[in-house]
């Protein structure tokens, strides 16, 4: 293949004449290659037909039981003591229901289900194998257990961003969107005495902190103004935002939002809202922000100041590390392409889903984990995997017999057959994962590999040579 | 000499500089067009004849790109890989070529922008040395041919020999540093390098 799209097009996008050039070169050198490609027999794998699912959220606890419930045995890694995830820390849908509800009881079906086992309090601290034959350490406080699956989903989830503007932790006033959550389902909600509230969008977002929008605080600010007007119809709520993104049937609730008299105002990032403290801790906030549509200054005082904070992943460092696959600049899992293999990682056998992907709704994030889910049992409904044929061959004219080869092979895949005199390499077509250590250590040059041959790759130095 | 388009040939491992070279296209990170890649399953497949055929070859630097040291796809190709480095970068002081025309550098599949630093790094540094020779002061042509001789030297059974027992000692060894490795390799084919293609210019 001449890799003309990944690394040539999208990276040389202002220089189309040197990427020209660079994408004839790329071409030819595949050409000279590819004249000597020869077919090769194609080996088949079986595939251990279970799952590990790694994160017991809303997206872990979906990915498990859908996975489970087409019949393959699964396995759910947790780091805390409970099932649920971030979902619970949310305590009204749109329609008024209970998230908290539906993740509990997800979580009972996902516990008594008998090919569902969760490790609770563990973490994963090993990995090795491919799609179709992973091996995974589990760390438990108890000690360790090994696991045999074919594939795995990241279901590692996110948190709230963490402020530290708008006066977050010196005024008992400052709370962030879910901090609200939890009040306005405890037995008293709010003082009576509150008249007005003001919120502000995108702390943290879009900027220095966070590069990203975090596509959930605007929903989840409307859905909570909303809440607050059923409780306290008095009450005035103005809503600072940067841009509204109140998507698909979100769009009701801003529309019910503004005819309740919710009131929005627009700030630009170079002139976010200050809030300026009273006299203690507890005393009246004042907001003063830039009214950009108005042309003025708006000045108000707020008995609560309600901050909607983006989300962040938990850190991927460890085990993206461990299972060899992307992250983005932001630390969220990089699927292998947004577009063509959605919720895949680059890693075979690998599956993404819910806030480790990126953040997103509670509703998009069953969807996603279904489909994670849906890809994680492909392999292994079909029950079996081809891995590409581009293992070892040896020349027996060659081939002196001095066990190199099998000294450095680190599958034990290419060994010195004693039966036969005089000594001669063999390869072992099922073990043999294709690296070619045993051929660059060759003393004779004996030894080729599948797809990946001497004279492919000379012809392809030599095409390369051509263009210069 | 900064302008001077450098013509560079990589080695990428599957796994990791191949796919982190993919990553850095899928984020549309922008680095010099002028690499031209090889794919390999492994660096450990590196064979010390295919970058002194590169260069001989034309081109004016040779970039082999592996997975981070501990990190090998394969368990510890790319410690082979710097083995057979420590031989190529031998070969080409001897040249009387600048070894740094030869990298070896690592980048995990989750490393897309440090690919890109990588590679606009060591596309800048080969710019400032102009084109094969030039640095170096010497004909271009006469170093190519030399270069042609010394691609064939590394397919020698004897110098393989010795890459199997510098390759074996640092496995003994575990000590995987560049420069411990760069000395097993020198132990073990100073003798033959020196006949075959000649002692380091001083």
């Amino acid at each position: 293949m001449a890799n003309i799209r990944d690394q040539c097009s999208w990276v040389h996008m202002h220089e189309p004449e040197a990427a020209t050039a660079k994408a004839k070169d790329l071409v030819r050198m595949a050409v000279a290659k590819a004249a000597h490609l020869t077919a090769l027999p194609e080996q088949r794998l079986p595939v251990t037909p279970s799952a590990l699912v790694i994160g017991g959220g809303l997206a872990g606890m979906t990915a498990a039981l859908t996975i489970a419930e087409q019949g393959f045995p699964t396995t759910l890694v947790e780091q805390g003591d409970t099932l649920g995830g971030s979902a619970l820390l949310l305590t009204a849908d749109r329609f008024g229901g209970d998230p908290r509800k539906i993740v509990a009881e997800l979580a009972y079906k996902v516990k008594i289900h008998p090919l569902i086992s969760v490790r609770a309090k563990a973490s994963v601290a090993s990995v090795s194998g491919y799609v179709g034959n992973f091996t995974t350490t589990i760390a438990k406080k108890a000690g360790s257990e090994v696991i045999n699956h074919g594939v795995m989903v990241i279901a590692t989830g996110g948190k709230p961003y963490a402020p530290k503007q708008y006066l977050y932790g010196d005024s008992e006033r400052v709370l962030t969107q879910l901090e609200l959550e939890q009040r306005l389902a405890s037995s008293r909600p709010l003082s009576a005495k509150i008249k007005q509230v003001v919120m502000i969008q995108c702390v943290g977002s879009r900027g220095a902190d966070l590069a990203y929008c975090s596509r959930v605080c605007c929903g989840q600010a409307l859905k909570n103004a909303l809440r607050l007007k059923t409780l306290m119809p008095e009450l005035s709520i103005f809503i600072y935002y940067r841009d509204m993104r109140a998507y698909g049937f979100l769009e009701d609730d801003y529309r019910k939002a503004r005819e309740l008299g919710v009131i929005f105002i627009r700030y630009t990032p170079e002139n976010p809202p200050k809030v300026t403290p009273g006299h203690s801790k507890s005393s009246l906030l004042k907001v003063v922000g830039y009214d950009p549509l108005l042309g003025e200054e708006v000045e108000l005082d707020t008995d609560l100041l309600v901050l909607s904070v983006g989300i962040v992943p938990e850190d991927p460092t460890i085990l993206s590390r461990m299972l060899k696959v992307p992250v983005t600049a932001d630390k969220f899992y990089l699927e292998a392409h947004v577009k063509l293999r959605p919720v895949d990682m680059a890693v075979d056998g690998i599956y993404v889903c819910g806030l480790a992907h990126a953040p997103k709704s509670m509703d998009e994030t069953i969807a996603q984990a279904q489909a994670a889910a849906g890809r994680a049992c492909q392999p292994l409904a079909k029950g079996s995997i081809s891995p590409e044929p581009i293992v070892s061959h040896v020349d027996p004219e060659l081939c002196i017999g001095c066990g190199a080869c099998e000294i450095f092979c680190p599958y034990k895949a290419i060994t010195i057959d004693k039966e036969v005199k005089p000594r001669k390499a063999m390869t072992l077509t099922a073990s043999c994962k294709g690296c070619g250590v045993c051929a660059a250590r060759c003393p004779t040059m004996a030894i080729d590999m599948g797809r990946f041959t001497l004279e492919g790759i000379r012809a392809q130095i030599a095409a390369f040579g051509e263009s210069v | 000499m900064s302008n001077y388009q450098p013509k560079i040939l990589g080695f990428l491992c599957n796994w990791c500089c191949y796919t982190a070279a993919d990553s850095a296209g899928v984020g549309r990170y922008q680095y010099p067009p002028n690499l031209r890649v090889i794919r390999m399953m492994c660096s450990g497949r590196l064979d010390p004849s295919f970058p002194l055929e590169g260069l001989a070859q034309g081109a004016d630097a040779i970039f082999v790109g592996g997975c981070h040291p501990g990190e090998c796809h394969y368990q510890d190709g790319n410690y082979h890989a710097l083995v057979t480095a420590a031989l190529v970068h031998e070969t080409l002081a001897r040249l009387g070529i600048n070894s740094r025309r030869f990298l070896i550098e690592w980048a995990s599949a989750a490393e897309g922008p440090n690919f890109v630093k990588i590679i606009t790094g060591f596309t800048e540094y080969a710019a400032t040395l102009g084109p094969l020779g030039t640095s170096e002061g010497l004909d271009p042509t006469l170093l190519r041919e030399k270069l042609a001789m010394a691609a064939a030297t590394a397919k020698d059974r004897k110098i393989r020999m010795g890459l199997i027992s510098a390759s074996r000692e640092m496995m003994k060894g575990a000590d995987f540093s560049r420069a411990t490795i760069a000395g097993l390799v020198h132990d073990k084919c100073d003798k033959l390098l020196t006949e075959l293609v000649g002692a380091t210019p001083r």
